[in-house]
């Protein structure tokens, strides 16, 4: 066998995400010549390399070609990651790294299954014998792939990754990360859904969980990087639901919401970067009154937190919209979204007020805007979210494929949708004021130590690094227990021969292991 | 060429003799001349062989004249000629990584001709007894190699591995002892036409050849329970002889393995699921040594075990006895040879400039030395499997086969041991770019470090990355290698 490793634009689905990335990609470049200024030429090789990765996963023909890609995606990602060499980047990318290898050996398992079954990688001979192949073998291979693609989406609960990954990367990667990386997980998920036409129980409960997780845990951060990455696993919940409830509705939604969700996650990366630059600052207490300071973060920081908050006219907006329309009135689903929307309100609104609002501190009273190129990066960003949210109705008709009749004809300035969104919004003004009043956020007076404590419970990182522990107090076991002697060395070759020629002569060995 | 066989073996032991010469001559570094040119004039006649031996022909030598069930005969076919060109290869970086290093005098370079050579003579002959007389050549000449530096604890490790390779080679010897009473011939063609009468007659006989055989290989290649010479004698040793146990003299061992089981009990034991046990040792020792390879502290010995556990990678391979497994396992044998010889090689240059033998001290490796700590990236990539290296395509070829028998635990033992490879890569790799300042030891001289040593670190690692992208390569060899083991 020989690679066949083929790439083509296969069809709209992949001119959807190469616009997308082509365009989000050159807006992190524009903003890395004035952010990035040390170790230039790795960072721009690791750069390209994590580029061709990305646009190898979208163009690829083939299963092959999309994990190897993934592969060389994830390899000059952890090199982004550990950028700028701190002490606290290498667990993050150990992390990182160490998971997505396992997520890409799913992966590589379903696609050498697939082969197995069929005799090709192509996704295009795939959909055409996929109603041959027996149910429960493609059960299994779907399955095997949907837990990759989750691990690479970072979706509750493989999201331990992501939450420290982000902050600790430089802020056009986290950028990156949360804008386009995340995607490619979503994409091969969309891609393997579409062949084999399953809807995914499996993926709604994802979702919702993500979507409740993600927001419940960025309530309480208090670096505004990690709230950002928090919200993104929320907002990832939102396109798995949509994919998990698969009418054309729902995975229209999910494709809108990826396109809207890289550009107003990646202007709020950017945004809070901007101010990283600006201050030398991460945490929200050393933080405040920047708005006057720096008018166009401040400005473009609000569009995309009323973006990423869900209100008109804004893209947020536009792609939930379609994702509540595609519940079709199941209550909890429809519950779990508003919570979802008002949580992301309070987060953002306390984000903005302790960010942009209130008392200048005295040691940031020298800060000035960002220069050009990062300004330019806001403004294009924040612009896309405007226009597409002001027309989502010929952006999504243009540019997102598998449109159906319900898509075409979809009303977004409807009176229902817009109760629902008042009442998210106000429900998360009520969430803000109660959080703020009996110190649930993490920022005001110090209260709420025990809140603390039971989150970080809920968070199942704890699990993670309680596993990676475990296995290195076994090998340290292991280690120990294998004793440097000679003796025992030769007892170890008698006893090889003993076991051996005992297996062999008892029948025991003719039972397959 | 008839008599390529026989030139292929005795050109480099000749040239191990005429580096001694060399002292009488006013040549400077004549003893090094001496060696790469002998190696180069021995690959080339095995070069004359390519054509015939990849059509699918064999050229047969008979030592003296004599014909095979009497005398002993040397024979060039697919499988040998892979792994000759195997051995070819990186016996030729060896040979140009310690071109550099002034430390090495004639002596280093005579015994690292004897042991090429017979590495050369196990791969090419076809005698058994013959077979055993070039594993002692090599395993006396390497034993001399390891302890060259004349320290304490190198005569440790050394000495532990020639008593260990001693006591399982009496085995080896008793194995020979059974098979010639029973079948009254040496010659391994002969042997194997009678086995499946005795399988018949007395199976439990076969199965004493058998074990006795697999310990005996098996502590060759590192198989899990007789690895244990492997880290002391790695770690211990200068960094070409690291090489040349890792790259080459494991390789001899499932070499040995995969001719001798699939020509003598391939028809018998392989296909009634003795497979399964070369499976189990597989598991046990990928899963044990890329463990012990998580928690060592010293680089050689880290690299050590974790040769070990690629070792157990291709054991499943060779197990598995399917057309892809052994692919998968031959392909596998190769990558590992170019990419743990590297990385041992990177990591001797990064000792000798150092002066630091452990992980958690090689800190801001990267901001000294860039070129070499992305070619120590560019090989654990490899050697974890990353595409588009080479390691990757037999992990492709081996999980598929794995896959192809439904076996999900073996599948599950795979993932678990390819992630603890990556995770104990992956901690090395951090620490180069750490950005503690990078400091030599106290009152440290570093030895020079030339461009022969770069070279070939860098050699390795575009092979690396050729092979990946180019698997075809490698792949056209295996073909008929794959035809002598599965007729």
């Amino acid at each position: 066998m020989i690679f066949p490793t083929s790439f083509w634009p296969v069809d709209s689905l992949s001119f959807f995400m190469l616009i997308m990335v082509t365009m989000l990609f050159s807006l992190v470049f524009v903003y890395s010549l004035a952010y990035v200024k040390r170790n230039l030429f790795r960072y721009y090789f690791v750069l390209l390399m994590a580029l061709l990765g990305i646009l190898g996963t979208i163009l690829a023909k083939d299963l092959l070609s999309f994990y190897i890609c993934l592969e060389l995606m994830t390899v000059a990602v952890y090199f982004l990651i550990v950028d700028n060499t701190k002490k606290e980047s290498f667990p993050a990318g150990f992390k990182y790294v160490i998971m997505m290898f396992a997520g890409g050996l799913f992966i590589l398992v379903a696609a050498l299954m697939l082969y197995n079954l069929t005799g090709t990688f192509e996704f295009a001979v795939f959909a055409r014998v996929a109603h041959t192949l027996p149910a429960e073998s493609i059960k299994l291979i779907l399955a095997l792939f949907v837990i990759g693609c989750l691990i690479e989406i970072g979706a509750v609960p493989f999201h331990v990754w992501l939450p420290d990954a982000h902050p600790i990367a430089p802020s056009p990667v986290s950028a990156l990360l949360s804008g386009l990386v995340i995607k490619i997980g979503a994409y091969g998920l969309i891609r393997m859904l579409f062949i084999f036409k399953l809807g995914m129980q499996l993926l709604i409960w994802v979702g919702v969980l993500s979507m409740i997780f993600g927001v419940v845990l960025a309530i309480r951060q208090t670096n505004i990087k990690r709230l950002l990455a928090y919200s993104s696993i929320s907002q990832m919940g939102y396109v798995l639901l949509g994919m998990g409830i698969g009418t054309s509705l729902g995975i229209g939604g999910g494709l809108f919401h990826i396109l809207n969700h890289a550009t107003f996650k990646m202007l709020l990366f950017l945004c809070l970067g901007a101010v990283i630059y600006a201050t030398r600052e991460r945490e929200l207490k050393n933080l405040g009154g920047l708005g006057k300071r720096m008018p166009i973060t401040a400005a473009t920081f609000c569009i995309g937190a009323l973006a990423i908050s869900g209100i008109p006219p804004f893209n947020g907006f536009a792609s939930k919209a379609l994702i509540v329309s595609a519940t079709a009135g199941n209550l909890w689903l429809k519950t779990a979204l508003i919570i979802t929307a008002a949580g992301t309100t309070a987060v953002f609104l306390k984000l903005f007020l302790q960010v942009f609002w209130g008392e200048l501190p005295a040691q940031l009273k020298k800060t000035n805007e960002v220069p050009a190129p990062m300004c330019f990066s806001l403004l294009i960003l924040a612009g896309i979210c405007l226009v597409v949210g002001l027309f989502p109705g010929p952006v999504l008709n243009k540019f997102v494929p598998l449109t159906g009749i319900a898509l075409l004809h979809f009303e977004f300035w409807n009176f229902k949708l817009l109760v629902d969104t008042t009442m998210a919004v106000f429900l998360g003004l009520a969430i803000y004021f109660f959080g703020v009043r009996f110190g649930l956020l993490g920022v005001g007076e110090g209260r709420g130590k025990e809140n603390s404590t039971l989150l970080s419970y809920l968070s199942v990182d704890k699990f993670y690094c309680g596993v990676a522990a475990l296995i290195e107090a076994l090998c340290n076991m292991l280690k120990k227990v294998m004793r440097r002697s000679l003796n025992v060395y030769l007892l170890w070759i008698f006893m090889a021969l003993v076991i051996l020629l005992f297996v062999l002569w008892c029948p025991l060995w003719k039972i397959t292991i | 060429m008839i008599n390529a066989p026989i030139l292929i073996i005795s050109i480099p032991l000749l040239a191990a003799f005429l580096t001694h010469l060399t002292k009488y001559t006013k040549v400077k570094r004549g003893a090094e001349l001496v060696a790469i040119f002998a190696w180069l004039a021995s690959a080339f006649v095995l070069s004359t062989t390519a054509r015939s031996v990849l059509a699918g022909q064999v050229i047969k030598y008979n030592l003296g004249g004599w014909p095979a069930p009497f005398g002993i005969s040397l024979q060039v076919d697919g499988l040998s000629f892979f792994f000759a060109v195997l051995v070819m290869l990186v016996g030729l970086l060896i040979l140009i990584y310690s071109l550099g290093i002034y430390l090495y005098a004639r002596r280093f370079y005579s015994l690292l001709m004897i042991a090429l050579s017979s590495i050369l003579g196990i791969i090419l002959t076809r005698d058994i007894f013959n077979l055993y007389v070039f594993f002692e050549m090599l395993a006396v000449a390497s034993y001399v190699l390891i302890t060259y530096k004349h320290k304490p604890r190198t005569i440790i490790a050394s000495f532990k591995y020639l008593v260990m390779t001693e006591a399982t080679w009496v085995f080896f010897l008793l194995s020979i002892a059974i098979l010639y009473s029973l079948t009254g011939s040496l010659n391994m063609d002969v042997i194997a036409v009678q086995i499946p009468g005795i399988y018949q007659a007395n199976p439990q006989i076969v199965y004493v050849v058998f074990s006795l055989m697999m310990i005996s290989f098996g502590i060759k290649c590192g198989m899990f329970p007789l690895h244990t010479w492997i880290p002391e004698a790695h770690s211990q040793a200068p960094t070409p002889v690291s090489g040349l146990l890792s790259g080459l003299i494991l390789k001899v061992g499932l070499y040995a393995m995969l001719r001798i089981f699939y020509l003598f009990f391939g028809a018998t034991l392989l296909t009634h699921g003795v497979g399964n046990v070369i499976i189990f040792f597989g598991i046990v020792s990928l899963i044990f040594a890329s463990a012990m390879a998580l928690v060592q502290i010293e680089i050689k010995r880290m690299l050590a075990y974790s040769s070990i556990s690629q070792i157990g990678f291709i054991l499943i391979g060779v197990g598995l006895g399917t057309q892809l497994g052994l692919q998968g396992a031959l392909f596998h044998i190769f990558n590992h040879a170019l990419i743990k010889t590297g990385l041992f090689f990177c990591a001797g240059i990064i000792i000798s400039q150092t002066g630091f033998w452990k992980i958690h001290q090689m800190k801001g490796v990267w901001q000294q030395m860039p070129g070499l700590t992305i070619t120590f990236c560019l090989l654990s990539l490899a050697a974890i499997g990353i595409p588009p290296l080479n390691g990757f395509v037999s992990k492709l070829f081996v999980i598929q086969a794995v896959l192809l028998k439904h076996n999900y635990l073996i599948i599950f033992c795979l993932f678990l041991g390819i992630l603890l490879t990556a995770a104990c890569y992956f901690r090395v790799i951090q620490m180069f770019f750490s950005p503690e300042e990078f400091h030599h030891k106290h009152d440290f001289r570093p030895n020079p470090v030339g461009h022969f040593e770069h070279l070939t670190v860098y050699a390795f690692a575009f092979l690396c990355l050729l092979i990946g992208i180019f698997p075809a390569l490698v792949i056209n060899l295996i073909q008929p290698a794959l035809k002598v083991l599965l007729p």
